[in-house]
């Protein structure tokens, strides 16, 4: 690829010399004009060396035109890219894979040699801030899940659905609930090929993936406002208290946040059962997974065999270095501590060895929520502040 | 699969000049540290930039943390009249983590030599920063706060080290 960028160097280089050569009219031939006021090096240049995955990078050609008319700047990229703002590629390259950016000056007779710089491009071990945010904006807490080999996320404090398209990096619209207002969701889990999700209307759906509809399957069994406690708050948007909603083998499950009580729903009878109550209420900050049979919140852990709480063998909080979350990938259970991608089998933490040392390896601190799993990615939308602040990013791990 | 773009673009003139423009550079950021609820804590990179100098808008916006990954992104409010070293300076707004807000803090500087075209420049200080609220189980406090920002005329392998040294008040 390098080779075929230089080829094309070379021509576009030939070509500005033989416009030069021709310059008859509008340039004097003896006193050729200067295309730019200093001369051109490669310090000229800034661009970024080593971006992580799908980085919004910046790039920089500084100089101080010349006399030989209006300009204009040839750019080129050797690897895949894709620019986000085409009136403005200096700011919106993303970058997909390694290659070589080169930046040429054009003026209406002569041509500027090409200054090039190659640009690493880091997908392994990789953790990133998109530079899109979700598209509907802040919320401490929303449903996010992986459905047949999907991640789907949205509702929280709105009624909208999205699937994530790993080859875009878009959250594609999907069906809404249709009939809803003042809808809130902010809890889901899948059982088999279908998503289920509690609202605060106390209604529970379904939703069929392949239909891309939702299915109203009854009334829970509480009032979920109260339930969850959600009526102590001026509004449900500063509601930070973890919700539990995940499935551990053929159940799933919905309640605690700022309460001890929650349920357990069977699909096959479409049926909800309450759960022994858990010993104390949850803190904001504390991370909820399902895995190998129990169900972590904090420094809790239930196990769903024998039907008890116990003590976690870690205290799974932000204020103890645990963020942004744990998601199964690759059939390991992946999350971050103290800033290192780590793996949890059920009693230990592990650092995950890093193959290939390089600056995104690091992994983002102070975050909580829901994330999920696709192919070559943890996709994180929508984390909580350690606190309980909200956002708006899609933050992900690719490793391919 | 790869794709090769070539694209041409209007005229180059903003390409000098991109609007807004900082005080400072926002680049080739240093260091800062502090106890983190009471802990050593390194918070890696940091950008120190003065925003509209010399107005009733005036701000210092510090960021430190890696990219695409800022753990504090904090605003600090600068009277009109300018910086004065060794005097705070408070915490106007700002996140951790762009999630959580930061609720108070400060800022003093001991060295405010910011950089400009051509030239290198130095700012160093201290901070203090804490994100709390009324849900909060264990507020973030960021105490004893440190941090050195320099950026030199010469390539980092031209006495990048001798560079810091001289710059650094905290020696």
């Amino acid at each position: 690829m390098t080779r075929g960028l230089k080829t094309l160097f070379r021509g576009l280089a030939a070509g500005g010399a033989f416009l030069f050569i021709l310059c008859g009219t509008g340039c004097d031939p003896e006193e050729p004009c200067s295309l730019t006021i200093y001369p051109l090096s490669q310090d000229n240049l800034s661009v970024p060396e080593e971006v992580f995955f799908r980085a919004q990078a910046s790039v920089r050609l500084d100089f101080a035109p010349g006399d030989c008319g209006s300009n204009q700047v040839d750019w080129q990229y050797s690897g895949e890219a894709v620019i986000t703002n085409a009136a403005n590629p200096w700011t919106s390259t993303e970058y997909i894979t390694s290659g070589e950016q080169c930046v040429q000056i054009v003026a209406e007779t002569q041509s500027s040699d090409w200054y090039c710089q190659e640009v690493t491009v880091r997908r392994n071990q990789t953790w990133g801030l998109y530079h899109a945010d979700f598209p509907e904006g802040r919320s401490k807490q929303s449903v996010t899940f992986t459905l047949r080999g999907d991640v789907y996320s949205g509702f929280g404090n709105t009624n909208a659905w999205y699937r994530f398209d790993t080859a875009t990096f878009a959250w594609e619209p999907r069906a809404a609930i249709p009939n809803l207002v003042d809808f809130t969701a902010y809890a889901g889990f899948v059982l088999g090929d279908y998503g289920y999700l509690v609202g605060n209307n106390s209604k529970y759906y379904r939703y069929d993936p392949a239909a891309d509809s939702w299915t109203d399957l009854g009334t829970f069994p509480e009032n979920v406002v109260n339930f969850l406690e959600l009526g102590n708050f001026a509004n449900y948007e500063e509601y930070a208290y973890p919700i539990v909603g995940l499935s551990d083998g053929e159940y799933g499950y919905f309640g605690l946040g700022r309460n001890q009580t929650w349920y357990r729903y069977d699909a096959s009878s479409n049926t909800w059962s309450p759960m022994p109550d858990r010993p104390e209420d949850a803190r904001i900050g504390d991370h909820t997974f399902a895995y190998q049979g129990k169900i972590y919140q904090g420094k809790w852990m239930f196990d769903t065999a024998t039907q008890t709480w116990l003590r976690s063998p870690e205290n799974f909080n932000v204020d103890q270095g645990f963020s942004p979350g744990f998601v199964e990938f690759r059939g390991v259970m992946y999350g971050g501590h103290q800033l290192v991608t780590v793996t949890f089998d059920g009693d230990n933490i592990t650092p995950v060895p890093i193959t290939q040392p390089h600056p995104y390896t690091r992994i983002v601190g102070g975050l909580f929520g829901h994330g999920a799993a696709t192919g070559n990615f943890i996709i994180f939308p929508r984390q909580m502040g350690g606190i309980g602040g909200d956002e708006a990013s899609v933050r992900y791990y690719v490793h391919q | 699969m790869k794709k090769l773009f070539v694209l041409s673009l209007a005229t180059l003139i903003w390409a000098c000049e991109p609007a807004p423009t900082p005080s400072g550079p926002c680049e080739d950021g240093q260091w800062a540290t502090a106890l983190k609820n009471g802990a050593d804590h390194c918070l890696g990179l940091v950008e120190v930039t003065y925003w509209n100098a010399n107005s009733p808008s005036a701000h210092i916006l510090f960021t430190a943390g890696e990219v695409g990954n800022k753990e504090i992104q904090a605003n600090f409010a600068i009277p009109a009249e300018g910086i004065a070293l060794n005097q705070d300076y408070p915490l106007r707004d700002g996140t951790l983590y762009g999630a959580d807000e930061l609720t108070s803090g400060s800022i003093r500087f001991l060295v405010f030599d910011p950089p400009s075209t051509g030239e290198g420049g130095c700012i160093a200080g201290t901070f203090t920063l804490t994100a709390d609220g009324p849900d909060t189980p264990v507020p973030f406090r960021y105490t004893e706060g440190r941090f050195l920002y320099y950026k030199g005329t010469t390539a980092e392998s031209d006495n990048y080290t001798d560079f810091s040294q001289s710059c650094n008040p905290f020696n």
